[in-house]
């Protein structure tokens, strides 16, 4: 494939990859409450997960080795086991959720109760990862993904002040009445919603999996930042319908079926079909990568085969993860606990587990061994602590804000 | 005020892209695996069995 | 002649066999001290077992149990590789042994024997 268009479906990809059941939710959620105040952090988000997911990119492609090796390499066996099961906890939860997505989206067309869902939801997610090549995967549920641009549409539609929105994202305007600590765990889940860790050990896992080399480096750097500042447009849009729906008439909580009422309202039934495709893609493609995240993560600390390159006879372990993966999630999916309070949870737990991802994966690409020329610049090196200060500040701020909120204040 | 600031980032996303077109010609077309430097093992002079 | 650090370039480094299938991690180092002689490096230790010790004992019983009633194995021995048989070291480290014949394939076989074999369209 020519590289121009192997770039432009890498940047499709990232951009029809880049919302899944964490943005939705956690995205409708702060346009209701807090209008256009929580804009900011996709600011933040999206440029820390762009220099980490580059930087994830870039030690793959010199060094070969993926996330979870360089971690257990460079810090030792006993951190690596900490950020291994942390990882896989957030992972597994992220399944449950995007599978409940993919319920819920399917329960808005049909009416059905989303508990009949997950099951059929999760043979099929098992049987993709099966049978389908890596390529297939990341592809073929990015490029239906972009369904959700249909957000973008009803933005424009419903026509905010656009001044206000841009403003906001720099000076917040909390709306009064709202309780801080409330206010500020509604960032932290956002921040874990665009920062999610299954998004750096997939991409990471991938770049070997696509076997990333030296003439990479520029595929890896343009997807990265175009994919995710389209990608950002979308999750602004997001937030901005909501807004325009929800906070205007003071409805503050959010039910998963009224994420579509503002494409519904702006763009009629047929906005709703394309609302309704795009989510279950991305829903779908979430679940992909996020149990293959969860494969990949298991199956790389103990050295096993591992990769979608490989038959089930090659990669026995890592096969075994990933349905064993799936099948938990599915499991802990069909109790019934609210799908929403989940998603808002687990994306906290995310934001509160990003350091021991990011600190291991900023130190080796600092690594002169490692990474030879591509070892990170001082700019990036500023950007990425800079990021690590204020991830440190949530890890350490998410308990005591859960508890201040009230439970997350939902 | 937030067009200067959007203005601002917009640019500097595009000087990043560009100096990754600087580190890819320095780097050149190394393959993924094997790229750190080797460190040559010297083996241990064959031990004389008792 | 060269020199390398056991921490940074050995220490929980990836193991690839001659034919370059990946093969676990550097766990432990076996020194040997013999009087009036520096301390050599004589093995390459892969024993899960000696990590496990360093575990809290709970997590560790959890462990075994997974071992014996989830893989069917009873006794992993620790495998050995003769510090003669390292033929380089750089992001991993190389080792003139098959994978399958010294025993570090184990885990991954018995998942396939007793679970992945079994499903459906597993051996395409």
């Amino acid at each position: 494939m020519g590289r121009i268009s192997s770039l432009a479906l890498g940047i499709v990809t990232a951009v029809g990859g880049f919302v899944d059941m964490g943005e939705l939710v956690t995205c409708s959620q702060a346009g209701a409450q807090y209008q256009f105040s929580l804009l900011w952090t996709v600011v933040v988000g999206v440029l820390g997960i762009m220099v980490y997911a580059d930087m994830s990119g870039r030690v793959a492609i010199t060094s070969g080795r993926t996330l979870v090796d360089i971690i257990r390499e460079r810090l030792g066996w006993r951190i690596a086991t900490i950020s291994l099961v942390v990882a896989t906890l957030v992972n597994v939860l992220t399944i449950v959720i995007e599978i409940s997505g993919m319920a819920l989206v399917l329960q808005i067309v049909t009416g059905l109760s989303y508990i009949w869902w997950i099951v059929p939801a999760g043979i099929v997610i098992g049987g993709v990862l099966w049978f389908s090549s890596f390529k297939l995967i990341e592809n073929g549920a990015s490029l239906l993904g972009l369904g959700i641009l249909v957000f973008v549409v009803a933005a424009i539609k419903l026509g905010p002040s656009w001044g206000n929105v841009a403003s906001q994202m720099i000076l917040p305007n909390i709306p009064s009445g709202s309780s801080l600590p409330a206010y500020l765990f509604a960032a932290v889940s956002l921040l874990g919603a665009f920062m999610t860790p299954y998004e750096l050990y997939f991409y990471s896992s991938g770049a070997i999996e696509e076997r990333w080399t030296g003439n990479d480096f520029i595929t890896n750097r343009v997807t990265t930042v175009v994919g995710f500042t389209f990608g950002s447009l979308i999750v602004i849009c997001m937030m901005v319908v909501s807004a325009q729906t929800f906070f205007i008439h003071g409805v503050k909580s959010q039910l998963f079926a009224s994420i579509p009422v503002p494409i519904v309202a702006s763009l009629g039934i047929g906005g709703l079909a394309v609302f309704a495709f795009g989510g279950l893609a991305d829903t779908g493609g979430a679940a992909l990568e996020s149990t293959l995240s969860s494969a990949y993560t298991i199956a790389q600390f103990f050295g096993w085969d591992w990769g979608q390159d490989h038959n089930p006879r090659q990669a026995p372990g890592f096969v075994f993860t990933y349905l064993v993966a799936l099948l938990v999630a599915v499991i802990i999916a069909l109790t019934g606990f609210d799908p929403v309070k989940l998603t808002i949870y687990t994306t906290a737990l995310a934001a509160f587990s990003l350091p021991f991802t990011f600190i291991p994966l900023f130190i080796v690409a600092n690594d002169r061994t490692y990474m030879g020329d591509a070892r990170n610049g001082t700019l990036t090196n500023i950007a990425c602590i800079f990021f690590l200060i204020v991830l440190s500040i949530v890890t350490i701020a998410t308990i005591p804000l859960f508890i201040l909120s009230g439970g997350g204040g939902g | 005020m937030a067009k200067l600031a959007g203005a601002v980032l917009l640019a500097v996303l595009a000087l990043w892209i560009l100096s990754g077109i600087r580190t890819q010609s320095s780097v050149g077309t190394q393959q993924a695996t094997v790229q750190a430097q080797q460190t040559a093992i010297a083996r241990p002079a064959p031990t004389p069995t008792p | 002649m060269a020199d390398f650090y056991l921490f940074r370039d050995v220490m929980d480094k990836g193991l690839v066999d001659r034919n370059g299938d990946k093969m676990g991690k550097v766990d432990e180092l076996l020194l040997e001290l013999r009087p009036g002689e520096l301390p050599a490096v004589r093995t390459i230790v892969l024993d899960h077992g000696s990590l496990l010790v360093l575990l809290p004992t709970f997590l560790a019983n959890i462990c075994r149990w997974i071992e014996e009633r989830i893989l069917g194995l009873t006794e992993i021995e620790p495998i050995e590789i003769p510090w003669e048989r390292v033929e380089s070291i750089d992001v991993v480290v190389h080792v003139d042994v098959d994978r399958q014949q010294v025993g570090a394939t184990q885990t991954e076989e018995a998942l396939w024997e007793r679970y992945v074999s079994k499903l459906p369209w597993a051996r395409r």
